[in-house]
């Protein structure tokens, strides 16, 4: 038989036709049995994503809290020091190991949870040493960084073909960071004299961060720096 | 290279063999969801006699231990090791070239699957290439024809003799030995590749388009080329179709490149049964505008005669085994080594084509054998990272050329055979 649409020859066996999916039917021929070239209809089992090594790392992240918060107990008969262990191994396995539970970890999603876990533990310190700092700076600082590589993540995957752009744009609002970093501090903790350290490398990542948005937006220019310099 | 066998000792020593030159990519490209397989089956005229064919297997493997054989992880370099045992025979139950997970090549790195009629061969692409696996088919065909009909086959057209032992030139690295004086550039553009759905569950379609030879034959003639250089051709018009309809702005557009294995068995008086294959790229630019059929038959005529030659395959050899003559890179661990290779894999290797045109030529037999064998297809895996591959062979009048892909859309499929259609041929298409 022939398919109708696009006219090619077709094999017994074939219902639709393989390029087009026109159904293969005619009203006044009967279609010829035939034996396909492949068993049909049939998959061959996908194996089970193990999770072995997620256990074992599980339990290699556990083991040290365990031991650690047992002896504060012990020795001081409630929780002091391992509070800090406990919570900086929860963070790093909430950065590293968490993820890889998932099958497809999606980084918009963890890395917000990361900056959240960091911002607690942080939270957790101020509170066990009675500071007075978490309002004013940890929180803005985590929060702002938290943000800015969320965005950087979603832009990166929105507009994969601006890399350029959006690398440019991301070293300037670094630069920028700093600065404000420098004055938060300068302002939060009274220091004596503001010394500006934060100008140099706003400089050089304002420059540099220009030149990838000019070269972003420049094709001859992009071309002239690939011919430069190519591996 | 030696065969390693140590006949002295009471139980002897598995025999085994470094990987050939082209094989060392194989392994270290691997990946979770991919490895480089290929399938070469014969279709016969009965129904298949599964207990005449373990006994013609098992009588076999012992003349092929290059391919009867596993992968084993050495510090420096994988290795094959001979197995003892040839595999038990498998029923086929799903798509053809069901992936080869690292612990199945681990135990043994190539399959036999029967089904109704046919016997089918599934190799993993570090034991041979597509004619050393025409040898094993060839020479296990005339064991099973043997035993089960009773007719006597002479050692002959690529048919071995199953009670010689293997000679060493069988079992050479062929590309240690033809490597010329001067290493040739690889320098090369991205080309552009086919996307689209992946489909779930692995699952691989073929489409085998059959063509009667003679009339593919006039009209490669009529158009001045050979057989393979027509079929690359209308390929390229095909994607070249499909890139301008999905990257309408011709500025945008990347080269078509069809990479063609070239057997270097024709080229070097090589009688190995291991890799000994290297690629020619014919490429167009359809930057430059759209190119007519005849024209891409000029630019793959003109390629392959520049190219396809022992002094320039010779310098290709050589660039590629270079770097496995330095001491310090041998040297090298081998889980570095995969890291290496793994990365240039996939930033070099594949990129540079649009898919793989691999054509194993018109299949001879001796006269006795050839009344059982109905056809023969030959399929490549998939690439790693684009969802096209093609496998052409030609059995008595008639030439199969498989067309295997991972994705939904047959559109390769539909606008090759609508370039052999404007060509005056129309295939018979089947699928799985
Ligand atoms: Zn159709």
């Amino acid at each position: 038989m022939y398919c109708a649409n696009c006219g090619v020859k077709l094999g017994d066996a074939e219902t639709v036709c393989p390029l087009c999916a026109t159904p293969v039917y005619h009203p006044a021929l009967p279609r010829p049995a035939g034996e396909p070239l492949y068993p049909r209809g049939h998959y061959p089992p996908q194996p089970e994503r193990s999770l072995a090594a997620q256990i074992v790392v599980t339990a290699l992240f556990l083991l040290p809290c365990l031991i650690t918060l047992v002896c504060n107990w012990q020795i001081s008969g409630r929780i002091t020091w391992s509070g800090y262990v406990v919570g900086g191994l929860l963070v790093v396995y909430l950065g590293s190991v968490l993820p890889f539970w998932f099958s497809r970890p999606d980084s918009l999603i963890f890395v917000p949870l990361w900056f959240t876990g960091v911002g607690l533990f942080l939270k957790y310190i101020e509170h066990s040493v009675s500071g007075q700092w978490f309002m004013p700076f940890a929180l803005p600082v985590t929060a702002v960084l938290g943000l800015f590589l969320t965005a950087l993540l979603a832009l990166l995957r929105r507009f994969p073909k601006r890399k350029l752009l959006i690398f440019g744009g991301a070293f300037a609002a670094l630069g920028v960071f700093l600065t404000l970093l420098e004055w938060l501090i300068y302002e939060v903790f009274q220091r004596h004299r503001f010394l500006g350290w934060s100008f140099y490398p706003l400089i050089v990542l304002i420059l540099f961060g220009l030149t990838l948005v000019f070269l972003s937006l420049n094709r001859n220019a992009r071309d002239a720096m690939y011919r430069k310099f190519f591996l | 290279m030696t065969l390693h066998d140590e006949s002295m000792s009471r139980r002897p020593a598995p025999r085994w063999l470094p990987l050939d030159n082209a094989a060392k990519i194989y392994p270290a490209a691997r990946s979770k969801n991919w490895s480089n397989i290929f399938r070469l089956s014969a279709t016969l005229t009965e129904p298949v006699d599964r207990a005449v064919l373990q006994s013609a297997l098992d009588a076999t493997v012992g003349r092929f231990p290059s391919i009867c054989a596993r992968l084993r992880r050495g510090f420096f370099w994988y290795y094959l090791e001979q197995v003892e045992q040839a595999p038990r025979i498998r029923e086929e139950y799903s798509y053809p070239l069901v992936k080869m997970y690292p612990w199945e090549v681990r135990r043994c790195a190539f399959r036999v699957i029967v089904y109704r009629d046919r016997i089918a061969l599934e190799f993993f692409h570090a034991l041979t290439d597509g004619n050393g696996a025409l040898i094993f088919l060839k020479t296990l065909l005339a064991e099973y024809l043997h035993r089960k009909y009773g007719i006597a086959v002479p050692a002959e057209q690529g048919v071995l003799d199953r009670t010689e032992p293997p000679s060493p030139g069988e079992l050479e690295d062929s590309f240690q030995k033809y490597a010329g004086p001067r290493s040739a550039s690889r320098r090369a553009d991205d080309a552009y590749r086919i996307t689209g759905t992946l489909e779930t569950g692995g699952f691989q379609h073929i489409t085998c388009l059959e063509l009667p030879v003679d009339q593919v034959l006039r009209k490669a003639r009529e158009y001045g080329v050979s057989l393979t250089a027509f079929l690359c051709a209308a390929t390229m018009m095909a994607i070249q179709d499909i890139q301008q309809i999905r990257v309408p702005n011709r500025r945008r557009q990347r080269p078509v490149k069809v990479l063609l294995p070239v057997d270097l068995r024709r080229l070097f008086p090589s009688t190995s049964v291991r890799n000994f294959v290297l690629f020619t790229t014919p490429q167009i630019d359809p930057r430059l505008g759209a190119y007519t059929f005849r024209e891409i038959c000029d630019a793959v005529r003109h390629h392959m005669g520049l190219e396809v030659q022992p002094k320039y395959m010779g310098a290709m050899i050589a660039a590629n085994v270079a770097g496995e003559r330095i001491l310090a890179l041998r040297a090298v661990p081998l889980f570095l080594k995969n890291l290496v290779m793994k990365a240039v894999f996939h930033q070099v290797g594949e990129r540079k084509s649009s898919l793989s045109l691999s054509n194993l030529g018109a299949v001879t037999m001796p006269a006795a054998m050839t009344p059982y064998v109905k056809r023969l297809d030959f399929i490549l895996g998939v690439q790693a990272t684009a969802p096209y591959n093609c496998g052409v062979i030609t059995w008595g009048d008639t030439l199969y050329m498989n067309v295997i892909r991972n994705i939904r859309e047959p559109e390769l499929e539909y606008h090759l055979c609508r370039v052999l259609k404007d060509l005056g041929l129309t295939p018979l298409v089947r699928s799985n």
